[in-house]
This record gives C-alpha cells, structure tokens and sequence, in this order.
C-alpha cells in the first residue's frame, strides 16, 4: 500500500503540473492572439478615426487670388499675367498644410498642378513638366498655417509663377486677363476649397 | 477508504489549479477586451466632438453678417495723416471675430501692405498699420463704435508705416476694405463711398432700410458727416403674422396677379376679337399687379391651335408703363408677336406668368391664360359646322319604268332608290357641299355608300335629279351652297344601273360614285333586303379660309342614326 500510495502522489504531483502548464501555454497564446488581432484592429480602426477627425477638423478659405499687375503686361491683342497669388486663411481645428493647388481653365485644361512634392527646381504639373516649369513660393511641402484667431495668424498667401515671357504666351500658358479660371486647393487631409474667378491684370 | 483518500485530495488540489488559471485568463482576456472597447468607444467619441464642432462652425459662419461703414478722418491715429476708419456691426445670429483687415482695388489686387502681409492684424513693432490688435471679437447686436474699437487703418501719405496708400489708390481709383473673420468669411465695403448719398436696401419682409448721408470730399479724402436711416416696413406697413416675412406679402393674398389680353389691328381688348383675323401682328398686353413695389419680369407662351405655326415675338424685359393707386402697383408689358394662318387656320392663345425678385426671395405669380383669337375664322369649320336632322331622313323608290317614287321598297325588283335627308350650316361662314359626301349604310355584311345627287330631285317623266357637274374645288362652279344658318335637303342615290327611260334612253346612272361619274362598284341598293342597317353621312365642303385665301376643303362626319327597310 505505501508502494502504491508514494506512486499515486507523484503521478497526482506530476499531472498537476502538466495541467497547469498546458494551462498557462494554452492561455498564453490564446492572450497572444486576442491581443495581436486587438492591436491590429484597434490600429486599423484608430487610424480610420483619425483620418476622419482630421478631415472634419480641417477647414480652411480662399480668401484671395490676385494677379499682381508687376507681372502682367500687354500685347497687341490681349493681356497676360505670369503670377498669381492665392491667399489662403486656415480657420479649422488643426494646423494644416495644402497637399496640392490646381488652376483650371475654361476649357477645362489643367494649366497648373502644384503638390506638395512640388520642388522648387522642377516641380511637376501639366505644363509644369515641359521647360524649366513653375514654381510656388513657400514650397507647399514646408508651409504650414496654423490655426485659431490668436494674435498675428493672419492668411498665408502663395505666389504661383509661369516661367513665361509676353512673347511666350501666344504658345504657352499663361493667365490670361479677362479668361475665366477655378483655382482648387486641396488639404492635408482631403477639405477641398475652390474659387472661380475672371483673371484681372 | 484508504484507496478512496487520496483520490478525493487530487481532485481538489486539481479543481483549485484550473480554477486560479481560469481566473487569471479570464482577467487577462477581460482586460484586454475592456480596454478594446475602451478604445473604441473614446474613438467614436472623438469622432462624434469633431463631426458636431464641425457642424457648429459651418452652422456659425453662415449666421455671421457684418455691417461695415468706414469713414475717414484725419487726427485719429500716430503719425496722423489720412486714415481711413472701419465701423463693424454685427448684424449676424452669432458672435464674429475679426482676424485680419485688408484692402483691394477694383480688379481684386491687394493694396493694403504690412509689414509681414497685405493682411494687416495690428500694430507692429510700436508702428500703427493698424490701430488695435486682431482678433477682435464683436458680440451679436454690437458695432465697434460702441465698444470703443473702432478701426483705423494707417493709409496716409506723409508717414510710415502705411498700409496703403490712398495716393496711389484711394484718390484715383476705388479701393475695398476687407474684413476677414474667424469663421472664414469675408465682408467688404467700397470706399470712397458711391457719389449717390441715398442707398436703398430691401430686406426680407418687404421692409426697406434707407440710409443717407452727406460728404464732404477733397483731392485726396471722403468725410461723412452725417448718416441717417429710416425704416420702412413691407406688407404694406402690416407686421402682424399675416406678413410672410420671406416675401414681405401679405398671407393669404395673391402676391402677385397676371392679366393678358391680346388683339390685333382694327378690334381692341375689350371686344374680345373672334375672327375675321388672317394673320399678322398680334399685340399682347400683360398687365402685373402687386401689393408692394416690385420689378417684375414676365414670362410668356403662345398656344397655337390647328396649323397656325408658333409664333415669333417676344415681350420687353421691363414693363412699358407702371402705375400706383393707393397700395397696389401696376406694370404693364406691351409684346409683339407675328402670327400666321397656315394652310387652314386655327386659333392663338397665350399663357403666362410673372416673376419678381421680392427681399432676395424670387416671388413667381400664378399663370394666367389671355383670350383666345381665331385665326382665318375656321374654329367652327375644324369641328364641324353642319348639323344633322335625322328625322328628315327619307327614301324614294320606283320602277324601272319610271313613275312616281313610293314610301316602300321592295328587295329583287328592279328599281332605284334615292334617299334625303336635312342639314344645316351652323357655322360663320359659307359652305359649298361637295360631290365626294356620301350616305354609307353600315351593315356588317356589306358595306353600302350613295352619293349626293344634288338638289331637290323631280320623280315624274323622264327626268331625274342630278348633280352639276363639277371638277376640282370652288370656285369653279360645282357643290351645293349653304348660306350661314341655312338648311338644304340633301339627295343620295344607288348607282344600279336601271332602265329608267331618259331622254337618251341609254340607261341612267345618277348617284355614281363623286355624283358625276359612272362607277358601277357603288352601292346596289335591291341587294338590300328587310332588315335594319345604321347609317351616317360623311359631308365633305369647301370653305373660304379668308377674303383673299384659297378654297379649303373639309370632311365632317355627321352622327350615324339607324334605319329598318321592310
């Protein structure tokens, strides 16, 4: 009986311990998985959020576009204007920056296509891809606006420039005073202001 | 029992270990999904703040309205030397703050200059562009004035800074003053002021807001002296609730009514002009009546019936007269269209309405629908002007040896037949009946047709009624004349040939198909037995369409009506 009393208590010893453990292994993964899959739809879902909180918080107005008249000039059949500057005025909820500025013509030509990957040396677009291209002063991918009515938070004004001569403008685009445009500047994250407007020299 | 023991002792020890490692997974798994929905629930929460704070912001910014006045004077701000002075009222439904000011010319180029930006917010560094510091919060219902914050804008000529230099800008050409709110709108006033010192607003409700005021204007500055405004309300003074406010009408009533009336050359409106018309210029007179002042607009669709083609013609854009007795208001439009007759003729109406711009709110009357005008006088000859007395209807019958006709026919004998009925014009014109009507007996088995034979036949001796010969339309003399109003007793007869002595005695065919010819496949009337049949009569005339028109013909058909041979 003491033979078979000292072998039931090592196999009760034993068994224990192989429930326990299987037990731990077993809910080890089971929490290794629930926490995986957690982790990964709470950042799926987190990163939907935010992508939604930050397009309903971002909100901005063209306050402006202006052709300045140092950069237009006459010929002999119309006027032509190689700049053109967009005043922008963030009133959202977050500082922003523009993710692109887009200028379309009557005719439905994209004449200028600026995005934040625009560099200052050669930046792309529809006509910005032939020649020396144009430029955009800030760099869209550096300006940023910041937010609220606070002391000096004034709109940001960007000045588009057409690499063009008057001679240049009977072949190339150009803004042309008295054509009909619409200027479309898309956010960070996706608000999308536009203004249409009669170029004026 | 000893083997029992330690059984019993493993159990527990075994049920224990499970318990505490359920308990700990458990807690684990419950803290991890707790904090999952934690999550969640804060995520959606940050979702619904920033959807409502979205919504609210749009919601204000499109209740925020700012009234501007600037002025300019001369002593105000440091260096002092013309300045121009913004006065901000907030007019809106929620409060507005002001971000940034700045000034543009006519063609939309920024004039204003800053130190750092065309958009000024301040002074800078100790220098005054701008006399107070942005933002500047106005409640609901209160102006700058009487907060002491009115705005001034360096813009003289002798000092620096400037923002602007009305040398350059304001003296030779017209420059706005721009006021940049935090909700992203832009409110604009235009100065120098218009030379015109009275300015009329119509707000909604009919009420008009007047403000006047007197300047004082040199080379190089504008100075009001003095502003009033006087109020006055719409709905014809009455601002009860039976005013709608969007319109500034009163409820219930006809805002707006429309009247036409057309006529042409030689009648008038008011004697409802009916025919005799060929065509030609028609002259539409629309007549807008409203409680309240208002620049109408009409809106106008002529109607034309049988072949008269649309029109051509249009009506003024402004009314050719107005007038005003007591509270209601008259516009009259005077419109011109060219109409013509066509082929045939027909008839021109016109359909209409008004429409007004009362208070912002676009105010479009009820349509209104002018006399009709006939056109070529044949309104009666497209429907029809004979009419039909069914109980006229008779037959005749005789032998093939002539005779007198008798009331009774008899099938299989060789006979002819003719029969007559009664019409009358009952148009507005004169008719000629001509030799294509006929009398169709509708029978199902065969279908029966008779063709007029003229006049009031004679059924003794050799003579018979007969149709005068005719070929093509009047007037080259055939048919049967009915007079307006007048009544002739029409012949049809059966076309079987029939040994009826005549003067040629080579047989007689009368009732031949088109009345005048030969045409042996016209009804056989003795094909006819006893029995019932439905009979109409299809009229075909010719008609006038006008004094100088060409004869045009017509077909009516006249009501069917039944007949029982013996």
């Amino acid at each position: 009986m003491a033979h078979l009393k000292r072998r039931h208590a090592v196999s009760e010893l034993m068994g224990t311990l192989l429930m326990i453990g299987i037990t731990l292994v077993a809910g080890a993964a089971v929490i290794g998985w629930v926490n995986g899959q957690a982790g990964a739809s709470e950042q799926a879902y987190g990163s939907n959020v935010a992508a939604n909180v930050n397009y309903l918080r971002e909100h901005f107005v063209i306050v402006n576009v202006q052709f300045p008249a140092a950069d237009c000039w006459p010929t002999t059949q119309s006027q032509y204007c190689s700049q053109m500057q967009i005043s922008i005025y963030n009133n959202g909820a977050l500082v922003d920056s523009i993710s692109s500025i887009t200028v379309v013509d009557s005719g439905g030509a994209l004449d200028v296509n600026l995005t934040s990957s625009t560099s200052a040396s050669h930046p792309p677009g529809a006509y910005c891809t032939s020649g020396s291209g144009c430029s955009i002063t800030p760099l869209l991918s550096t300006a940023t606006m910041t937010t609220g009515a606070t002391t000096g938070n004034s709109p940001l004004t960007f000045t588009v420039n057409l690499p063009i001569s008057a001679s240049a403008c009977s072949t190339l685009v150009c803004f042309n005073v008295g054509s009909f445009y619409t200027v479309q500047v898309l956010g960070k994250y996706g608000y999308l202001a536009q203004v249409q407007l009669t170029a004026s020299g | 029992m000893k083997v029992g023991t330690p059984t019993s002792k493993r159990a527990k020890r075994a049920g224990l270990a499970g318990l505490i490692a359920s308990v700990l997974i458990f807690g684990i798994l419950f803290t991890a999904v707790i904090t999952y929905f934690y999550f969640q629930s804060s995520s959606n929460l940050s979702l619904a703040q920033a959807n409502a704070s979205a919504n609210l912001a749009r919601q204000q910014a499109s209740h925020e309205n700012l009234q501007l006045g600037i002025f300019n004077v001369t002593n105000q701000l440091s260096p002092a030397y013309g300045n121009l002075w913004l006065n901000i009222t907030n007019v809106g439904g929620s409060p507005s703050t002001v971000v940034a000011v700045f000034v543009t010319n006519s063609a939309g180029q920024l004039v204003s200059t800053g130190p750092t930006s065309p958009y000024l917010t301040g002074p800078y560094s100790g220098l005054n562009y701008l006399n107070v510091t942005l933002p500047l919060a106005v409640p609901v219902g209160v102006s700058t004035t009487s907060m002491g914050k009115d705005i001034g804008i360096s813009s003289g000529i002798k000092q620096s800074p400037k923002a602007f230099d009305y040398l350059d800008d304001f003296r030779h050409q017209t420059v706005y003053v721009n006021v940049l709110t935090a909700a992203g709108n832009t409110f604009s006033i235009q100065f120098p002021h218009p030379l015109t010192t009275t300015t009329t607003t119509n707000l909604p409700g009919g009420t008009t807001t007047t403000t006047s005021w007197s300047t004082s204007s040199s080379s190089t500055s504008q100075t009001i002296s003095s502003v009033s405004t006087s109020t006055s309300v719409g709905c014809n003074g009455q601002t009860d609730t039976t005013c709608n406010t969007a319109s500034g009408f009163l409820v219930g009533t006809n805002s707006m009514v429309v009247q036409m009336c057309a006529w042409y050359s030689g009648t008038t409106c008011q004697s409802s002009p009916t025919g005799g018309f060929d065509g030609g210029t028609v002259t539409l007179s629309v007549t807008v009546t409203a409680g309240i002042a208002v620049t109408p607009t009409v809106v106008i669709m002529p109607i034309p019936t049988g072949t008269v083609p649309q029109p051509t013609g249009s009506c003024p854009s402004s009314p050719s007269s107005s007038t005003t007795t007591g509270s209601t208001y008259e516009y009259t439009f005077t419109c011109t269209y060219n109409v013509l007759q066509g082929n045939i003729g027909g008839t021109i109406t016109f359909i209409g309405y008004s429409v007004a711009t009362v208070g912002g709110s676009q105010v479009t009357s009820a349509e209104s629908t002018s006399n009709t005008i006939t056109v070529g006088n044949l309104a009666t000859e497209l429907t029809g002007p004979l009419s039909l007395d069914y109980t006229s209807f008779r037959f005749y019958s005789t032998s093939n040896q002539g005779g007198n006709p008798t009331p009774v026919i008899t099938a299989s004998q060789n006979k002819f037949a003719a029969f007559s009925v009664k019409v009358t014009n009952t148009g507005n014109a004169t008719i000629i009946i001509l030799q294509y009507s006929y009398l169709q007996f509708a029978r199902v088995s065969q279908e029966m047709d008779f063709y007029i034979i003229g006049g009031a036949p004679s059924y003794s001796g050799n003579t018979f009624p007969s149709f005068s010969g005719c070929s093509g339309l009047p007037p080259s003399g055939c048919g049967i004349t009915v007079a307006v109003g007048a009544t002739v007793t029409l012949y049809f007869a059966a076309c079987q040939p029939m040994n009826q002595g005549s003067s040629s005695g080579s047989g007689w065919l009368w009732g031949s198909n088109y009345g005048n010819s030969n045409n042996p496949n016209c009804g056989t009337f003795n094909a006819l037995g006893a029995e019932g049949v439905n009979a109409l009569i299809v009229a075909n005339f010719a008609e006038q369409p006008g004094p100088t028109k060409s004869w045009v013909s017509f077909s009516q058909t006249l009501p069917g009506f039944g007949i029982y041979f013996t």
